[in-house]
């Protein structure tokens, strides 16, 4: 097993519906601000806000909850990201019909770190990735690689996945429409480890890295071993760190 | 083809998802663009591609998507009364 410690400032997490996992059950604690619901994104002006799907208000919420003022490097992770734009368009192109100009600019991976980075006017870097079941880890794994380069700056993790159109949906049940937004530096309110054994990686888990990662945060009991980590990864809350600035290194 | 004021407005709306504004909001010569509705250029092209869908507007390439007919809804409403038609097709 290979593992990391992620030193987190804030979490904040969105569902749509009120997520039936109990590990997820009851709303926020001290530390994860954790809401479903209609997002919160009246802080977004109306002619940029018409444009956000539902995986960018959700994606919206949870940022603007932790993100901190000034330039902060944005890695931003979803499987599948606008899916739903993206057959939208392949619809209209086999059917030869124009393709919708707002879809097409709104398609592409980086476009919701894009408008969040013009939203608060930040000119630090913005990453956007895709892992296959893996993406909420290694795109984790990504923002914590940047915050070691430069430990003084906080670095924002916004992670969002929706179920896939129907069109491509497979038979394996999908997660619903979630969002969460971590931030990650130093002195660390909270500190969360996670494990994962490459040899099992890559494999789909009927758990999703997410829902894992957001139980380990609220009572440090989500990462125990048991059903729904099959795929290798393992996600701990690690404790409240001491006093004191800190950096956190295996 | 006539279409009403309203209706081009209820249709822009409708079209670029315009949350929060109603037709009333929108005055008849109010710039469209920039500084009175705050439309951009995606929002150009967006409409007028849904011209051509929804009335036919002839005009294609950059005659139909050029600044003075999109101007505001006056000249807009004047465009598709000039361009919009619903051709029956050609009986062959």
């Amino acid at each position: 097993m290979r593992s990391l410690a992620l030193p987190l400032l804030r979490a904040a997490a969105w569902f749509e519906a009120e997520p039936l996992d109990p590990r997820l059950a009851g709303g926020p604690d001290g530390f994860l601000d954790l809401a479903w619901g209609k997002p919160d994104v009246a802080f977004v002006e109306p002619l940029t806000r018409r444009r956000l799907s539902p995986l960018a208000r959700g994606i919206f919420h949870c940022a603007q909850r932790v993100s901190p003022d000034g330039d902060v490097p944005v890695v931003f992770a979803s499987r599948h990201g606008e899916a739903a734009r993206t057959l939208a368009i392949l619809q209209d192109l086999a059917a030869e019909r124009e393709v919708s100009p707002t879809a097409f600019s709104m398609s592409v991976h980086n476009a919701v770190p894009g408008i969040w980075s013009i939203l608060k006017g930040n000119q630090a870097a913005a990453t956007a990735l895709a892992a296959g079941p893996e993406t909420f880890g290694w795109g984790l794994v990504e923002a914590l690689g940047i915050w070691r380069a430069d430990p003084v700056t906080p670095v924002l993790y916004l992670y969002g996945e929706e179920p896939l159109p129907e069109l491509w949906a497979g038979p394996a049940p999908q997660p619903g429409l979630h969002t969460v937004a971590l931030l990650l530096g130093a002195p660390a309110a909270r500190i969360l480890t996670v494990a994962w054994d490459p040899a099992l990686g890559g494999r789909e888990d009927p758990v999703p890295q997410s829902f894992l990662a957001l139980a380990a945060l609220r009572d440090g009991t989500g990462g125990e071993p048991g059903p729904g980590q099959a795929a290798g990864w393992e996600w701990k809350w690690a404790g409240n760190p001491p006093d004191g600035p800190q950096s956190h290194y295996d | 083809m006539v279409v009403t004021n309203l209706e081009l407005k209820q249709f822009i709306i409708e079209t670029l998802g315009l949350e929060d504004i109603a037709p009333e909001d929108i005055g008849d010569d109010d710039p469209l663009f920039g500084a009175g509705l705050g439309l951009d250029s995606i929002d150009a092209l967006e409409l007028g591609i849904a011209l051509r869908k929804k009335y036919q507007v002839q005009a294609s390439g950059e005659e139909a998507i050029a600044r003075e007919h999109f101007a505001s809804v006056n000249a807009l409403v004047a465009f598709i009364a000039q361009h919009g038609a619903v051709p029956p097709e050609p009986a062959t």
